[in-house]
């Protein structure tokens, strides 16, 4: 296997795309995408069902060819050195691809044996990420015998044993429950600190928040990407002059109801006990205080706030919504569609034809008839 | 033809290809994780073993007993000692039985109950058959009812009562001299000594039931392999395994192997049973037909690999499986010969896998045919599981990238 080249400097690229286009007949699941990803970071990919992200992820992984564009993970090119990127990517599908009729350890060995780690140093290797997962109690388990944390974890054990520059994460916390989510972010943040790259995928805006960059794929495209604290920041969000209170009231849904018609006030969102204010710049907060003392609002606490990243997805996703229609998908074609497709024009004259006469021949017929 | 030769010569190349490209660290690891799969689910273990036994018991315990003993329905017009002679000679031959309720009155009777289904064959004495026995110048007509709606028994009832009636003939012949004369005139000029060779008794067990052991374990093999990566495929565990550096190569020839070790055992099994059971004794060389049965038993598991690259689920696989199972008896030489069969029929007949096996394990149990004779189908099967091979990789290949 010849030696790739790339070096381990700081700050390097560890995936990059270039106009990368992914389409499923005329739809295109991923459009356009242009991601660059440094070394060493957590990457969160977001972006609702069906936007994109599982397609891009197998595009990176090698398990799907890009129709047009190019990627690299790893210095290398997807599309020329699948084998090469493989033995240096893990790989955790959204779905638990595991054996179920093996157990823990046996799988374990499968996956080892297949990376090529072997011997004493796949002993070794394997004893690392067992301690590392702490799934040493459950070896003997058979897959099936897992709760979903479990899988979770063996399933990272499998994309670690040959130390992974990358690793692809899709929606691996989606089946958990909180604690199981908490203790496998804890487990990322271990990897990534020692210089693994994470390329996760998720539904969580708290997930979110913990990435060190993020972007954001709305049907197939990526509509923004960077730090979280630099996404709060966007034109979309902030640029048009918007200001977020949150405030106390009580009663919260007479409140709420009341506040939506102040001045300046633009949006308002109830948030647990709390309310979100979004209104223009003019809005000040003595404003705000005088106009709900002037509509017999009981307002408390009332505080300038920044944007969470769930406020950001929110108002890029409605800003471009504006933008774009659903794309116009064709009902799917059976034979007797198709059928009907062929023989249409051939058929169209003779009825058009036949209605004709039909329809002229009462004026045809004699009046007396 | 040409064509034909160049793109199996081609396929050979690239399995070589494929052959070299494997790695035995590769292979190693999806044998062993096969093997512990396979084991680890008893139900598909009691499937492997006890099936092939089963079927190649039933089937062949059905098929084994040829014609024996056919009960007969007589209606003697005559009733005289010359006529009960001739009903006892059918009733003390192998092949027929008359009883005290098998008697009726009437050729109307006769009919009715042959039409009913009561019996296949029926008897009909003439009043007059005693005496014109004994004219010299007359022969005796006895008439054989048969019920021709089963086209082979009925051939099969007719060359019997034939077989009885000229035996008969030669037994009155023998004991009553003015009868001699009348069937010194009916006599054949020429005699015909026919000496069948290998199958002496002419058993259809003989035929049938290494012919049936192939078409088990052909189903068998097959369905080992097409679930094989359909499975895979269904539960995502392909998807993971194609994230790793595995070869396809390593992937293919680590499925086949398992399953090749496990048809060999199925066969021996299902030999066993052969030799043992219905005492079918292999006349030639049993490595020999070991070794082409390892070969066949390879080609049938690349047919299942083929039809696992092309399937989606495993309930297309088993319905392409079955699509295969109808063509493998009708037009394999199975039952009907291949000979009369129309060339583009034939065309089919010798792309399947079994045809080939068929003459060879018939070859090898019942003629005692050796390698110098079956050479020819060998190499056949092997350039078919060649080219499935490959076809399977490069299918294969294409769905992953």
């Amino acid at each position: 296997m010849a030696t790739p080249t790339y070096s381990n400097q700081p700050g390097d690229i560890a995936v990059q795309t270039v106009d990368l286009v992914r389409r499923f007949g005329e739809r295109a699941a991923v459009d356009n995408l242009n991601l660059s990803i440094e070394r060493g970071e957590i990457f969160g990919f977001l972006g609702p069902n069906g936007s994109g992200k599982s397609t891009t992820i197998k595009m990176l992984c090698g398990l799907l060819s890009p129709t047009s564009g190019s990627a690299t993970v790893c210095g290398m090119d997807v599309a020329t050195d699948p084998e090469l990127i493989r033995s240096r990517i893990g790989y955790m599908p959204q779905k638990f691809s595991l054996y179920e009729d093996l157990t823990v350890q046996e799988n374990l060995d499968f996956y080892a044996h297949l990376y090529g780690v072997n011997g004493a140093e796949g002993k070794r290797r394997k004893q690392e990420v067992i301690d590392l997962v702490g799934i040493g109690p459950y070896q003997r388990y058979l897959g099936r015998q897992l709760s979903g944390g479990w899988k979770q974890r063996l399933a990272l054990c499998c994309a670690l044993v040959h130390e992974p520059e990358i690793i692809f994460l899709d929606e691996p916390t989606a089946a958990m429950d909180p604690v199981a989510r908490r203790e496998l972010w804890d487990l990322l943040f271990s990897l990534a600190s020692s210089g693994v790259t994470l390329f996760v995928t998720t539904h969580y805006m708290d997930e979110a928040e913990r990435c060190s960059s993020v972007g954001y794929i709305y049907n197939s495209r990526l509509i923004v990407s960077g730090g979280p604290d630099e996404l709060k920041q966007a034109r979309e969000v902030v640029g048009q002059g918007q200001v977020r209170y949150e405030l106390m009231c009580r009663p919260l849904v007479a409140s709420f109801n009341k506040l939506k018609q102040l001045q300046y006030v633009n949006d308002v969102t109830i948030f647990g006990q709390a309310l979100h204010v979004v209104g223009d710049n003019a809005l000040t907060a003595d404003l705000l205080r005088t106009q709900c003392a002037e509509a017999g609002i009981d307002a408390r606490d009332i505080r300038k706030i920044e944007p969470s990243l769930e406020d950001v997805f929110v108002a890029l996703t409605k800003a471009h919504e504006a933008q774009s229609t659903l794309p116009d998908v064709r009902p799917p074609e059976t034979v007797l569609t198709k059928t009907w497709d062929v023989i249409q024009p051939v058929l169209r004259p003779i009825i058009q034809k036949f209605s004709a006469t039909t329809a002229a021949s009462p004026e045809e017929a004699p009046p007396n008839g | 033809m040409a064509n034909l030769f160049s793109s199996i010569v081609q396929a050979v190349r690239n399995v070589a290809g494929f052959l070299s490209s494997a790695t035995w660290s590769g292979i190693q690891s999806v044998v062993k994780k096969e093997l512990i799969q396979l084991f680890r689910d008893p139900f598909l273990v009691a499937f492997i073993v006890l099936l092939p036994i089963a079927q190649l018991l039933v089937t062949g315990l059905a098929i084994s007993k040829d014609l024996k003993h056919i009960p007969v329905v007589v209606c003697n017009y005559d009733n005289r000692n010359d006529s009960l002679e001739l009903v006892k000679t059918f009733q003390n031959s192998v092949f027929f039985t008359v009883g005290a309720d098998d008697f009726v009155d009437s050729e109307t009777e006769l009919d009715r109950l042959i039409r009913k289904g009561a019996y296949r064959v029926g008897l009909v004495i003439p009043p007059d058959y005693s005496r014109s026995l004994l004219k010299p110048n007359d022969t005796p007509t006895v008439r054989i009812a048969i019920d021709g709606s089963n086209a082979n028994i009925a051939r099969s009832i007719q060359a019997m009562s034939n077989l009885v009636l000229s035996y008969h003939t030669a037994l009155v012949a023998s004991q009553n001299p003015l009868a001699a004369t009348v069937s010194a005139l009916q006599k054949t000029p020429i005699e015909s000594v026919v000496h069948v060779l290998y199958n002496p008794d002419l058993k259809t067990a003989y035929f049938l039931i290494p012919g049936i052991l192939a078409l088990i374990m052909h189903m068998m093999t097959i369905l080992f392999t097409s679930f094989a990566i359909v499975r895979e495929r269904e539960s995502g565990t392909l998807e993971q395994l194609m994230a790793t550096p595995i070869r396809v190569s390593d992937l293919m020839i680590g499925k086949v192997i398992p399953y090749a070790i496990i048809g060999l055992a199925d066969m021996l099994l299902t030999l066993g049973v052969m030799v043992w059971f219905f005492n079918i004794s292999i006349s030639g060389s049993f490595w020999l037909l070991l070794i082409n049965s390892l070969v066949f038993i390879v080609t049938s598991l690349t047919i299942g690999l083929l039809i696992s690259t092309t399937c989606k689920s495993q309930v297309q696989a088993v319905q392409l499986t079955l699509a295969l199972l109808l063509p493998s008896m009708m037009i394999s030489g199975f039952v009907f010969p291949l000979e009369p069969m129309p060339w583009f029929v034939k065309i089919f007949s010798y792309l399947l896998p079994i045809t080939h096996y068929l003459e060879i394990i018939r070859g090898v149990v019942i003629k005692g045919s050796g390698f110098a004779e079956l050479w020819g189908y060998t190499v056949v099967l092997l350039a078919l599981s060649a080219v499935l091979l490959a076809t399977s990789m490069m299918r294969f290949k294409k769905q992953v990238a």
